[in-house]
């Protein structure tokens, strides 16, 4: 499409609605809670590669996240150890997620799928599918959940409603 | 996070339900329904900057509209979106400037020049789409007065039609396409 170079483009456009739909969303709900705006700050000052080694998440917070954040996760009751690298958690879970993300076949496709992770009632970081079932994940919280680019810096601390869809 | 491969497979009803709690879903239609939103107000503005302004109001307005949207279960949300670009083109006319007032609900900012509002943009508007009607045959016109100006479900649109529902829907869908391309059309 022919755009004048000073004009935003529509993908632009998009960007911009996207993020204020986003923000829409999220006005008038409550504010992040303050101990988890805390806590994502400091991780943001210790930095990605120790925030699970601070102690600021334990495992059983971060299993209770994942339902929180992402409703495939409803019913799953995921159990989540701390890696080996002290800066993620394996999380496995007992039952598969809601069946929403499929291959062209309808079986599923979890491999390499990314879901919100919420604690508190904030975003606070994220998983990565491990296998196409979607029994195994590797969740990042904080800073090292952006760098894995499951979520983007913005959505980081935004207060969420109730598990996601999608 | 958005599953994409999902919501790219997902139905537009379905989708604008969803946007209901995810952006993400709301993003889907934006990038299936822009380009050609786009390009009926560019038709009608020949003016870059404003058809782009209009194009953001009329996918902000749907946002913040989208609760009320009533899925006749056409498969597409196309003609409602394109209804509320007519609205956005014939208030923007009416005021005199680009109407914004849903973007500035989402303070949604955008960097485009100043406009000029020309009454021309609504020349023939209402022809267009008499005349896209008066294109279809005589089937797919009464199916599409029946279902969308008088809003009747499919069930008695084709006892009036003597088809069976399935044809009924089937004939909507047809002409409410047929109608869309007419006009998407760009004037080159």
């Amino acid at each position: 499409m022919n755009q004048a170079p000073h004009e935003p483009t529509l993908q632009e456009v998009g960007d911009a609605l996207a993020a204020a739909t986003n923000r829409d969303l999220h006005r008038g709900r409550h504010r992040p809670v303050r101990r988890i705006a805390l806590a994502l700050a400091g991780l943001a000052v210790i930095g990605a590669g120790t925030a699970a080694a601070a102690g600021l998440f334990g495992p059983k917070q971060v299993a209770a996240g994942m339902p929180a954040g992402t409703a495939i996760f409803g019913q799953t009751d995921p159990t989540c150890v701390l890696n080996p690298d002290d800066s993620s958690y394996r999380c496995t879970l007992s039952k598969p997620p809601a069946n929403e993300v499929t291959d062209a076949n309808g079986n599923p496709a979890y491999l390499g799928t990314k879901e919100v992770l919420a604690i508190d009632g904030v975003v606070a970081g994220g998983c990565i599918g491990l296998d196409a079932a979607g029994m195994t994940w590797d969740c990042y919280v904080g800073q090292a959940a952006v760098d894995h680019e499951i979520i983007g810096p913005d959505f980081l601390g935004e207060p969420v409603l109730g598990p996601g869809h999608g | 996070m958005a599953a994409t491969s999902r919501l790219d497979a997902t139905r537009d009803a379905d989708l604008l339900r969803e946007s209901k709690q995810s952006s993400a879903a709301f993003r889907v239609l934006y990038d299936r329904h822009a380009e050609r939103i786009h390009g009926f107000l560019l038709r009608r503005t020949r003016e870059p900057g404003a058809a782009v302004e209009l194009t953001a109001e009329t996918f902000a307005q749907a946002w913040l509209s989208r609760d009320r949207y009533t899925d006749h279960d056409e498969g597409t949300i196309a003609p409602w979106l394109f209804g509320i670009a007519r609205h956005v083109l014939a208030a923007s006319v009416r005021r005199q400037a680009l109407e914004r007032s849903a973007r500035d609900r989402l303070q949604l900012e955008l960097d485009t020049g100043a406009t000029t509002i020309d009454p021309s943009w609504l020349d023939g508007l209402d022809d267009d789409l008499t005349a896209a009607l008066a294109e279809l045959p005589d089937g797919q016109r009464r199916a599409i007065e029946l279902r969308v100006v008088a809003d009747q479900a499919y069930v008695d649109v084709a006892r009036r039609l003597d088809i069976t529902p399935e044809a009924a829907r089937v004939r909507v869908h047809r002409g409410l396409s047929a109608i869309r391309r007419r006009l998407t059309q760009t004037s080159q």
